[in-house]
């Protein structure tokens, strides 16, 4: 493949040193202070940023309106269909001209579906289909993101022993 | 309890759904091979807490806390540590559950342990490890669902959600509607086409095989009529014309083409950098807004792009995958090289205006450029304006189309990170593809 795609296509390759997790680090540098509604709060949905919430649900409201035009209405319903994968986007709410994007793996997404039970919305990804027919289509489909923490092993115990005051007779032996 | 609990992950884990209440929507224990271990190959098992959110701006909410920690405390580890990870993973269930029984299997040593846990150590410092938390979310999920971009699905709904499930047996790719588009602009001698004052003098543009071409008849001097151009056997270009009175005539009728026709590719040479930009500050010079029109937008990275059409910028393709050297990775260039055609050319000068008229006093009579060349040769002019759709289109056709959708059906990226990410990057999805599978459970 491309010898001249690192320095020609503005790539992110194992420049940043090869592990996604130390990409981890990319992202706290720049993703900080880029959209206002990112900001630490245990609260989802305050006044403030209520209001961001409601203009990116505008967003997504305006995008499928733009996806409509351009041939893949949103299809939620019916029989089985049968389609060729043509594009796929995480539902998408960027405010226009903003600097956050669907695109960036290292800018945060904004990916929501209005959902009743879930004010703030839930996170979905758009999948636009072809037809043999020539007809056109896209399904959302929601699903949960997620990562993975690991906590200390038992051992754990060994090294920081718990005081003899309070434990019981039987486990003194262990440390 | 938990059978496969190891170690302090129930302190954590109660933690957690204390502080993030309502942010996370739940923990899961899985058990996942730890590939950093130093004896990983022997396959061993480590448990992991998987949180899940609702969406992504949670997601983010905790990570922004738990990120900084866990990679702190990673840091902070010690031989002890690792130690006791290699004696944790070695050891059998056995020999195991002497020890996870010092913690929890007693009702009361936990309540206890619990008691003076809160005390006498922070939940905080038993994270010690985060993985896989920076990969991209729609990634995620086409890599936990299979999904990848040129392949067939059947889909079924059930209460609005649908069901999305791999074809295996078809292979053969549909065919998306393409439409390959340029644009020809005024500019003033010896510069760049300048958004603020130059205007679109023709739009020729592809739509399987078939050509258009729009013209400005304010710049052009006459109407054209219908023509071919086929440079090469098996590149034909059939052209039918539309003679538009003005510019923003000719961007409306573009655009009602477009949402006719519903193209699902877009291919463009710079694209990204020339066309688009310009089309979309002469369209909004006009009132118009691309955006809601095709669906085409800069993103963060200045790209054009649109959620359902792809756009392939073919000078993309040229930069990373044709070869090419550098001084060879102009249209002309590539086309002799790539489709074996001498292109027609023109010297960009000669569409220079002929007499630039800014007439300060009565600017609105006399301020459009006028070129010389489209005004006494409008049907040379229009013949070079097709080659380089014709150009494009069958580069497209016949090297990027065929690359980038095979490569979309093993890296599970959108077409149009496929074709502009660098390789680097292409790889290490790759890779991420092939292993998270291996050692992770699905999403659901």
């Amino acid at each position: 493949m491309a010898r001249g795609g690192f320095g020609s296509s503005r790539s992110r390759g194992f420049r940043r040193g090869g592990s996604f997790r130390s990409r981890g680090g990319g992202y706290r540098g720049r993703g900080r202070g880029q959209s206002g509604s990112n900001a630490p709060t245990n609260v989802p949905a305050r006044d403030e940023e209520g209001n961001q919430l409601a203009e990116r649900f505008e967003q997504v409201r305006l995008s499928d309106e733009v996806d409509e035009k351009i041939g893949f209405p949103r299809v939620q319903e019916g029989p089985r269909k049968e389609g060729w994968l043509i594009n796929m986007h995480p539902v998408c709410a960027v405010a226009r001209g903003e600097l956050t994007c669907k695109h960036s793996p290292h800018t945060p997404q904004q990916t929501l579906v209005k959902d009743s039970e879930w004010p703030s919305g839930k996170a979905g990804v758009d999948y636009y289909f072809i037809e043999d027919d020539g007809g056109m289509f896209k399904v959302t489909y929601l699903c949960e993101p997620y990562f993975y923490i690991a906590a200390k092993v038992c051992l754990f115990a060994l090294r920081y022993p718990f005081s003899y005051a309070t434990k019981p007779e039987w486990r003194r032996d262990y440390s | 309890m938990q059978p496969n609990q190891s170690g302090a992950e129930t302190t954590v884990e109660e933690w957690l759904t204390k502080k993030y209440e309502g942010i996370i929507s739940r923990i899961v224990r899985r058990r996942k091979e730890d590939l950093k271990l130093p004896n990983h190959l022997m396959g061993h098992q480590r448990l992991y807490l998987q949180l899940c959110f609702r969406n992504v701006s949670d997601l983010l909410t905790v990570r922004r806390d738990v990120a900084p920690l866990a990679i702190a405390n990673g840091a902070k580890r010690d031989a002890v540590d690792a130690y006791a990870e290699v004696v944790n993973a070695t050891t059998d269930a056995g020999t195991r559950i002497e020890i996870d029984g010092d913690f929890d299997d007693d009702q009361d040593a936990e309540t206890q342990g619990t008691a003076t846990g809160g005390r006498d150590r922070d939940p905080r410092d038993a994270i010690i490890d985060i993985r896989e938390y920076d990969v991209p979310y729609y990634l995620r999920v086409a890599i936990d669902n299979e999904m990848r971009v040129g392949l067939w699905y059947t889909i079924t709904f059930e209460a609005g959600q649908p069901t999305i499930k791999l074809l295996a047996e078809r292979v053969k790719r549909a065919d998306p509607v393409v439409m390959a588009f340029d644009i020809e602009t005024t500019k003033a001698p010896l510069k760049f086409p300048d958004q603020e004052i130059d205007q679109i003098m023709m739009i020729s543009y592809m739509i399987d095989g078939q050509g258009y071409l729009i013209t400005n008849r304010e710049i052009v001097g006459e109407d054209i009529e219908d023509f071919d151009y086929t440079p090469k056997d098996g590149y034909e270009g059939p052209f039918s014309i539309y003679n538009e009175l003005d510019e923003e005539a000719l961007i409306r009728r573009f655009f009602s083409h477009f949402q006719e026709v519903k193209p699902t590719v877009m291919a463009t040479f710079n694209g990204d950098f020339f066309d688009f930009p310009f089309l979309a500050a002469r369209a909004k010079s006009h009132g118009i807004d691309m955006y809601l029109e095709i669906g085409f937008q800069k993103d963060s990275e200045d790209e054009f792009k649109c959620r359902g059409c792809v756009h392939m910028d073919c000078f993309r393709w040229v930069k990373r995958d044709s070869y090419l050297p550098q001084g060879s990775q102009g249209l002309k260039a590539v086309t002799k090289a790539k489709l074996g055609y001498n292109p027609l050319e023109l010297d960009p000068e000669l569409m220079t205006p002929y007499v630039l008229i800014w007439c300060h006093l009565t600017p609105f009579l006399f301020s459009k450029p006028i070129s010389r060349y489209a005004m006494e040769q409008p049907q040379t002019l229009a013949q070079y304006s097709v080659s380089d759709a014709v150009a494009t289109y069958y580069l497209y056709m016949k090297y990027v189309h065929p690359f980038i959708f095979s490569l979309c059906n093993i890296i599970a990226l959108c077409p149009d990170e496929v074709l502009r990410k660098g390789s680097g990057t292409l790889c290490e999805t790759l890779l991420m593809v092939r292993i998270l599978p291996l050692h992770s459970g699905t999403c659901h």
